[in-house]
């Protein structure tokens, strides 16, 4: 679909649904003024547009778009519209636990000694989560790191969250 | 909260330059977070506003006691030359604040059977004890191109003294077999003490799939757990 100034929300709201199973609620907000070198239309959306490059060109047409599932749950708006078809939110042990090693892994060489403690707090908190022998291997595995590369993370800290990951080892 | 990435890169061949922001946030009390409410704004090297994002997304589940990462800059870029070239001196200040969710099955409501009948749920229904959901309506006007007509009204007020970042109301259609015939969802935020009429609509209903068919509804509050705040200053990214 060619998105042109003269769109309207219904269209392209039935063309989502139609060929990407998404749903959207769209705000009417200010025109946004098109830049006078108007490279943006006619925009064409295809499987490969991703949510956020959608949503960014709306604006020009004085709509805000969200973008739901089938369920009715936001879509993440950096999935491509092939990929969003399907799209699930599905809150689980993994879910949760990647979700604490991805913080992990973002605050992991910080230079704050107080979030040295918040670290702490999310190693435990993986480590009560993890449900195998792999994920406990994985949690090892950051606290290395953490104990290698964070001056701040002392012997006592490394100590402290070692001995609650042998204890679920054991 | 701490913001983990503010990153920018160089302009592009529009001259446009965009960064990239995330935060990691530790919810620290007793409720999940169901939605998580974003906002950035970057100003240039003399604390001008040069351009901003606001998000809010009920796909950054944290649950109780956990940390999670989230986006805030989603698709930002601004023009160069509101920051004399380059993003060096572009500064960040964020704003997060995460909500918890209160979710009520308000019931079925049938499909009124021919044009012309009206079919309702006749109950105020408390949402969590914040907010009220107000009955529904569903009155069948006259077929269209061989197309069921509906008018559904309900409405939600705010019974709280807090904001209430989104209320929702979804509307299933079931037919017969329980098999969905179509869906609807739709939420607002509501201040303190406002209320908000929803009209759900539906497109190309045919009326023979839709006997005996039934609404089901349900509507979700949520209201703010905690509030963060911080400031970054942008450094190039390595991408």
């Amino acid at each position: 679909m060619n998105i042109t100034l003269d769109s309207s929300a219904e269209n392209i709201q039935k063309h989502l649904k139609e060929c990407y199973s998404l749903r959207c609620k769209f705000t009417f907000v200010e025109k946004k003024p098109i830049p006078s070198k108007n490279s943006i239309f006619p925009f064409l959306i295809n499987g490969d547009t991703i949510l956020n490059e959608l949503s960014s060109i709306l604006p020009f047409l004085g709509l805000k778009i969200d973008f739901l599932n089938s369920e009715g749950q936001s879509v993440p708006m950096n999935l491509s519209l092939d990929e969003s078809k399907d799209y699930k939110f599905i809150v689980d042990e993994e879910y949760e636990f990647n979700q604490l090693i991805k913080s992990l892994d973002a605050i992991l060489t910080t230079n704050d000694y107080s979030d040295i403690e918040w670290i702490k707090r999310i190693i435990i908190r993986s480590i009560e989560k993890a449900n195998s022998q792999e994920k406990l291997k994985i949690i090892k595995e950051k606290i290395e790191i953490i104990y290698a590369k964070n001056d701040k993370f002392m012997k006592s800290d490394y100590d402290a969250v070692f001995q609650f990951l042998k204890r679920k080892l054991l | 909260m701490k913001i983990n990435k503010f990153t920018y890169q160089k302009p592009d061949s529009d001259g446009e330059i965009r960064f990239d922001c995330s935060a990691i946030v530790e919810n620290k009390t007793d409720f999940d977070i169901e939605l998580v409410r974003t906002s950035i704004i970057i100003v240039n090297g003399s604390n001008v506003t040069v351009c901003g994002y606001e998000n809010e997304s009920d796909s950054d589940f944290i649950s109780a006691k956990d940390s999670a990462e989230v986006d805030v800059a989603g698709w930002l870029s601004c023009d160069a030359r509101t920051l004399n070239g380059s993003g060096e001196n572009a500064k960040a200040y964020v704003s997060v604040v995460t909500y918890k969710r209160e979710f009520v099955k308000i019931g079925q409501l049938p499909f009124p059977a021919k044009p012309g009948d009206y079919t309702e749920i006749n109950k105020v229904v408390s949402l969590g004890g914040v907010a009220d959901l107000m009955g529904v309506s569903c009155l069948r006007k006259k077929d269209e191109d061989g197309s069921a007509q509906l008018e559904m009204r309900s409405a939600i007020r705010n019974s709280s003294k807090d904001y209430i970042a989104r209320a929702q109301l979804d509307v299933k259609l079931l037919d017969q077999r329980d098999a969905e015939i179509t869906e609807s969802y739709d939420y607002y935020s509501l201040p303190s003490k406002a209320s908000q009429v929803y009209n759900p609509s539906f497109w190309d209903l045919k009326p023979k799939k839709c006997v005996n068919a039934n609404f089901n509804i349900s509507a979700s509050v949520y209201t703010p757990v905690e509030r963060y705040t911080a400031e970054a200053s942008a450094t190039l990214s390595e991408d």
